[in-house]
């Protein structure tokens, strides 16, 4: 029973990691593109492809595909219309890619048909298909100048729909868009897929070399968004989750064969009375600890995948590849029931055969060693402390992981397990009194049982404690890692952008928008770097930038800029007051600038030199930019950019022109997006509206994918370990018939007999509360010192305290419903029945 | 003080006690009818073969089971029509045991065990505490009031079991072949302590037992056969194997 509940523990939680685990990289790769890095022409002009060759000799290139863009104009190849006769016809942002084998350049998930198989064929995006009313297998004609290509639509992709700012998108093979568009042998982008474990942003500065004049090789959005940090951190949790779900398992398997084959105890002396020898003894029930264990084990990884999927379908529309079966879960699985099974059972069989055989028969209960507890205490805090040592003394953050992996872990949980006996006497004493004083027993009675089994009742709430310890850290990571997503989306409710800018007339109108809270502007405007800087230092640095004008203050209460150098306390004084200027990552290095320095900046009548004040990333503008395609349009480059005050801009260079007004709005079930579509249209006529909600929303989805996965899968670990352990449990109420009998006989009620029991499990229950906290705090702090050294990604150490509180509650209540049967039973029974047999 | 009131206040009588054992689909016949009436105080033996049933009364008068049909008095209370509740006051108050396997709990002191009855009545076990210590005096387990039942020699274990069942002075003290794990020196000495108990404090004491030996110790022998009884006979000075013989007698002329 423990076996199988175990090793579906095993199997559940590593196919519930690997589902969520892969469905959050499929959904966040479908946000953001799945490719590492990508090399463009800083003026976004195509370039020949005979460097996509060169780049797969590149050290730590994967894949590389070469991407054109450009637009094709569709219309129905049976040149259907519409209701008023006209021709169905849509202009669609077109990308040509080459074919790829590689996995993660499959081209988009798609929602329907299969992807592009032949030349000839094409992919829509829901928006072209709904405007030329196709659907897969229809023909659709692509009208240029020559003669007209009618091509085969293969599938239709599965792209967000974001609102009015989005432009029909479809993908068709490189060679035919460069021939449709009288491009042969040009590329606008080489996407570039690194070998696993690349840092991305490392790897790029180090080709830079490489690079020929005028192309740019830059980290591609997973990367500057962080996103990639997640995935990293993703995979190490789905590591970490199997190794702690098998240590679970492991440990309640053994403790389950201990209570057992213990029960067999009297009968093997018994059979040693009768002249078994020891090695009988021994084998036979080492033999039935590993046969029970992989039955139970081949019935538990059906039940563990079955509740996998469960969760799967729960959350099934968050979850694009559905259950995804850990194959490694499952034969881990199988492997720790069978080697806890046998070890679980090595112990008392050698114990039984150890025996003198008269001994083993008339002792009952010789009272255990006052020292065991404190040899517990000791060894179980040694053990502990070793894993803290790993985490915080190895330096290697490789070397970290795999000592963590294969000997840390096994040493906390070891640990947590022994400190658990020596806890159990503490609770025990704490809640004696109280509780003996209500129920009218003698206190020694709670305590005395306690004392008499400290290892049994102590290592039953070690295995108890496993499934808290899991719930506690899978969920703290997961509530850390949906913090960190959220503060990385910090961006505007709403997005107001007009290409031939909004003026001053109009940012006015935006703002006092009724709804509007507050409202950032954001101008673009292309300049010239001059002086020394101009010239570069490194050829490669072309003098044309980007200059971002923004309302520092409102853009900051809005999204959230990390900084890479500087902080915002020194950099907004000089921002404000027009003497200072933030600058993107890749353009110190580029140029071989610090902040400190002073670029001077061109326009074709002004000139002004700033001093480099701070480096900023803005990883919500990148996503949002990225999603809404505002980024393809404007900040190709945001590596190029220099970021002023935007009035600074106008006063030096004329420009009070904004293209993006950023906008904070009032909760108000009212002020749907439409609405704001509406009243964007009338302030500002030609303005486009996006809403920054939704693409949040999107975003947000993917967060509390993590949570609702993660936590689903640790109280699926919580039911299984508390369930697997009842059985322990209600052995041990079992056992104390005669004592009840007693207690029965001399007057004792039947409630207060009752609860006495209920409040052994309920001590055994305490401490499991108390080590699987410990457990699981430690653990959450080492997987936090880990996420951080091996995926970059800091997480805050979030105590998830109501999952704690449902996980105590739970807990508690299942290990009553455990003893609750047996009790009950026990019950029934007149305390003459309960006498028959011996205290 | 006349007889009845005496044996109102502490005999025990049965009228037609008939109790049966289910075993799987088999039903054993432990009682067939009863009819017993035992005057208090005083010592009285219950004997007759293996199975004949004498646990089977000892545990209804007891109260540790129910009787499936008859009325059952201890104490001029009747059992009958008590339920569960009252059944455990009955337990508590009004009935003392002790097993042949003691039945002391592990995990207490011997003077915690001593306590047990009134801290379940809800005293604490300090009130009760003197008298317990009193008890365990008379009894001669002075030096040995902290020590755990595992620490305790079996006659030592059997006097504390006394000491507990006598704490809430019931009228009526049963036992159950007390003596059945204790060496014939130790087995003495309790049946002496029980005769002067039932004198001293002039309460009914009921022992089954299988020995002779035993039961010369006591006033009066009940027989029982088959679940029925089969008769009764005053001990009056007969020596052990004269009150051999009288059983034996007394279960033939039985048939
Ligand atoms: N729990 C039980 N289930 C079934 N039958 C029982 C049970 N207890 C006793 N019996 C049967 O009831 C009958 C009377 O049993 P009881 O224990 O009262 O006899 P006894 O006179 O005490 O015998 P002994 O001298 O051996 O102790 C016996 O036939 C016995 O087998
Ligand atoms: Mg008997």
């Amino acid at each position: 029973m423990a076996v199988a509940l175990a090793s579906a523990l095993v199997t559940a939680v590593s196919s519930g990691m690997r589902t969520g685990q892969a469905n959050l990289e499929a959904r966040l790769e479908r946000l953001l593109g799945s490719v590492d890095a990508r090399l463009v022409q800083q003026t976004g002009a195509p370039f020949d492809d005979a460097i996509l060759r060169e780049m797969t000799l590149w050290p730590g290139v994967r894949t590389v595909q070469g991407r054109l863009s450009g637009s094709l104009t569709l219309i129905r190849a049976d040149a259907g219309t519409d209701g008023e006769g006209r021709i169905r016809r849509t202009t669609a942002q077109a990308r040509g890619v080459d074919a790829s084998d590689d996995p993660r350049l499959k081209g988009p998930p798609l929602r329907e048909g299969r992807p592009r198989g032949s030349r000839m064929e094409i992919v829509l995006d829901p928006l072209s298909a709904t405007s030329l009313a196709v659907g897969v297998g229809d023909r659709v004609r692509v009208t240029r100048l020559g003669e007209p290509v009618d091509l085969t639509v293969s599938g239709i992709s599965d792209r967000p729909m974001l609102g009015a700012l989005q432009r029909a998108f479809v993908e068709v093979d490189r060679s035919l868009l460069a021939e449709l568009s009288d491009r042969p042998g040009l590329l606008t982008q080489a996407s570039i897929v690194l070998e696993p474990g690349t840092d991305i942003a490392g790897w790029c500065q180090d080709q830079a070399s490489r690079v020929p004049e005028g192309l740019l090789l830059e980290p591609a959005e997973m990367a500057t968004s962080g996103m990639d940090r997640q995935v990293g951190a993703a995979r190490l949790g789905f590591l970490l989750a199997c190794s702690i779900a098998v240590l679970a398992g492991a440990f309640i398997v053994g403790v389950g064969m201990t209570t057992s084959v213990s029960e067999l105890g009297r009968e093997l002396a018994l059979l040693r009375c009768l002249g078994a020898s020891r090695g009988q003894l021994f084998a036979g029930p080492l033999l039935a600890g590993a046969t029970l264990s992989l039955s139970a084990a081949m019935a538990g990884v059906p039940l563990g995948l079955a509740g996998a999927a469960a969760v799967a379908w729960w959350f099934r529309q968050s979850l694009p590849l559905g259950l995804v079966p850990s194959g490694e879960g499952i034969a881990l699985a199988l492997g720790a029931s069978l080697a806890s099974g046998v070890l679980g059972s090595a112990l008392p069989a050698w114990q039984a055969a150890a025996t003198q055989p008269l001994a083993a028969l008339r002792s009952r209960s010789r009272p255990p060693a006052r020292r065991g507890p404190w040899i517990c205490l000791l060894v179980g805090a040694a053990l502990a402390a070793v894993e803290a040592i790993i985490v915080t003394r190895v330096q290697d953050p490789q070397r970290k992981f795999w000592m963590h992996a294969l000997l840390g872990l096994a040493c906390a949980h070891t640990g947590w397990f022994l400190l658990c006996v020596p806890l159990l006497r503490v609770v025990a004493s704490a809640v004696a009194t109280p509780t003996s004083r209500m129920l009218r027993l003698p206190p020694g009675l709670l305590r005395g049982s306690v004392a008499r089994a400290p290892y049994r009742l102590g290592l039953t709430a070690g295995a108890l404690m496993m499934g808290l310890s899991v719930l506690v850290t899978t969920w703290s990571h997961g509530e850390g890692m949906l913090g960190e997503i959220r503060s990385r989306i910090r961006f505007g409710d709403a997005f107001a952008m007009k290409v031939s800018g909004l003026s001053t007339a109009e940012q006015a109108a935006l703002r006092n928008l009724p709804g509007v809270r507050q409202a950032a502007a954001v101008g673009y405007l292309p300049l010239r770097v001059g002086g020394e800087a101009g010239l570069g230092i490194q050829a490669v640095a072309p003098p044309g930038v980007i200059c971002v004008g923004f309302e520092p203050d409102a853009f900051l209460a809005m999204n959230r800029l990390e900084w890479i150098q500087g902080t915002p306390e020194s950099a907004l004084p000089l921002l404000r007051d027009g003497r200072g200027a933030l600058v993107a990552e890749q353009f110190l290095t580029a140029r071989g600038l610090q902040v400190g320095d002073r670029i001077e900046l061109l326009a074709p009548r002004s000139r002004a030199s700033f001093e480099i004040v701070g480096v900023v990333r803005s990883a919500g503008l990148d996503i949002a930019t990225q999603v809404f395609g505002i980024r393809s349009v404007y900040m190709e480059h945001a590596m190029s950019c220099v970021f002023l005050d935007l009035a600074t801009v106008g006063r030096h260079f004329g420009a009070r022109e904004a293209v993006l007004m950023q906008m904070e709005l009032a909760p108000d079930p009212l002020l749907t997006d439409d609405a704001m579509a509406d009243r964007v249209a009338t302030a500002a006529p030609g303005a486009i509206f996006a809403s920054g909600r939704a693409i949040r929303a999107a975003i947000d989805d993917v967060g509390r994918l993590v949570l609702g996965v993660s936590g689903a899968v640790a109280f699926a670990a919580l039911l299984v370990a508390s369930l697997g352990v009842g059985s322990v449990i209600s052995a041990q109420v079992q056992g104390r018939r005669g004592e009840l009998g007693v207690l029965r006989a001399m007057g004792a009620a039947r409630a207060p007999v009752v609860s006495l029991i209920l409040a052994e499990a309920g001590v055994v229950a305490i401490t499991a509360v108390i080590a699987g906290t410990g457990l699981g705090w430690e653990l959450a702090w080492a997987g936090r010192v880990l996420f951080a050294d091996l995926a970059g990604l800091r997480l805050a150490a979030i105590f998830p305290i109501w999952a704690w509180l449902a996980g105590c509650g739970v807990h508690t209540l299942l290990a009553w419903a455990a003893a609750w049967p047996t009790v009950r039973g026990l019950l029934r029974q007149s305390p003459r029945e309960l006498l028959s047999q011996p205290t | 003080m006349p007889p009845t009131e005496a044996a109102a206040a502490c005999g025990v009588r049965l009228l037609g006690v008939r109790k049966a054992y289910r075993q799987g689909d088999r039903r054993v016949e432990a009682l067939r009818g009863i009819d017993l009436e035992i005057q208090g105080p005083g010592f009285h033996a219950i004997m007759g073969p293996s199975g004949s049933g004498k646990s089977t009364l000892l545990h209804l008068l007891a109260g540790l089971d129910a009787a499936d049909e008859g009325t059952i008095e201890v104490g001029g209370v009747s059992l009958g029509g008590l339920d569960d509740a009252a059944l455990t006051l009955h337990r508590r108050r009004r009935s003392g045991v002790i097993f042949q396997g003691f039945n002391l709990l592990p995990t207490l002191t011997a003077l915690e065990n001593v306590t047990l009855p009134a801290t379940l009545d809800g005293r604490t076990h300090a009130e009760a505490a003197p008298r317990a210590e009193n008890l365990l005096r008379e009894l001669g387990l002075a030096d040995r009031m902290t020590h755990r039942p595992d620490a305790l020699s079996g006659g030592e274990q059997q006097r504390v079991a006394i000491a507990r069942a006598l704490l809430q002075e019931p009228p009526v003290l049963l036992a159950d072949e007390p003596t059945g794990n204790l060496d014939s020196q130790a087995s003495d000495r309790l049946w002496r302590l029980l005769a002067e108990v039932a004198r001293t404090r002039s309460m009914l004491v009921v022992m089954v037992t299988h020995e002779p030996l035993a039961a010369a110790h006591c006033e009066r022998v009940h027989v029982l056969r088959d679940g029925r009884v089969a008769g009764s006979f005053h001990v009056d000075g007969l020596d052990p194997s004269q009150l051999a013989l009288r059983l034996s007698d007394t279960l033939r002329t039985a048939v």
